[in-house]
């Protein structure tokens, strides 16, 4: 299942808004996200001036909604959550723009609101970050 | 094998949530949560991640959690309980 309209999933929008689409391969446990960094992009003003890097915080947030999207496709209607942890991050490579990067994450575990989700961030097909992110969702 | 249960529990939870404890120090029949050992709704979460890696158990909802988490002894008690079950 492929969402090309993930702002009708999520609340976010620009510019914090960081996938441009997500692939679910199983609603609730895995899928990507994909983004494209252009030159412009909202998340590189002032990051920085004449030495464009994507932040890590914008990488982080990306896997975030695409964990939140996965997740909530398991039951088939948009929603809202909340980032409740970040550990273990990793930051391998920077990321330059023009980068097309793809946030890969699978489902570690759930208990009540809570689930926590194994991250990996490729640039350009080559991993730049790994970490793990706890998600809780918002009441319904 | 009750008491090796409880210390080898002891030591996940001090290694899954990076503890800075002797696992030996906690006292198996304190709450887990709030007064006790104070952990939290995400350590939580990871006490359910490893404790499904480690023994195969899954602690699916709050319920069961509310159940399993009510102290060392009870974890023990739970997972024993899951085990004879299979």
């Amino acid at each position: 299942m492929r969402i090309d309209d993930p702002a009708s999933w999520i609340p976010h929008r620009p510019p914090i808004l960081t996938v441009d689409a997500v692939e679910v391969d199983e609603p609730g446990v895995k899928g990507r996200g994909l983004r494209r960094f252009a030159a412009g992009d909202p998340w590189l003003t002032g990051h920085f001036p004449g030495n464009p890097v994507v932040p890590g915080v914008a990488l982080i947030e990306g896997a975030a909604q695409t964990a939140a999207i996965v997740l909530l496709a398991a039951r088939g209607k948009g929603g809202g959550g909340f980032l409740a942890d970040v550990s273990k991050f990793r930051f391998k490579a920077p990321v330059i723009p023009p980068a097309d990067v793809v946030f890969e994450i699978a489902v570690a575990g759930v208990f009540g609101a809570l689930c926590k989700v194994s991250v990996r961030v490729l640039a350009g097909g080559v991993p730049v970050a790994e970490g793990e992110l706890v998600l809780s969702a918002s009441p319904q | 094998m009750a008491e090796d249960l409880v210390a080898d529990l002891k030591t996940l939870i001090v290694a899954r949530l990076k503890m800075e404890i002797e696992p030996a120090s906690i006292d198996a029949a304190a709450p887990l949560f709030g007064e006790g050992l104070g952990l939290d709704s995400i350590d939580a979460l990871e006490l359910v991640v490893g404790i499904e890696r480690q023994y195969g158990i899954r602690i699916a909802d709050a319920e069961m959690g509310k159940k399993a988490f009510g102290s060392v002894n009870a974890l023990a008690a739970f997972i024993s309980e899951k085990r004879s079950a299979k």
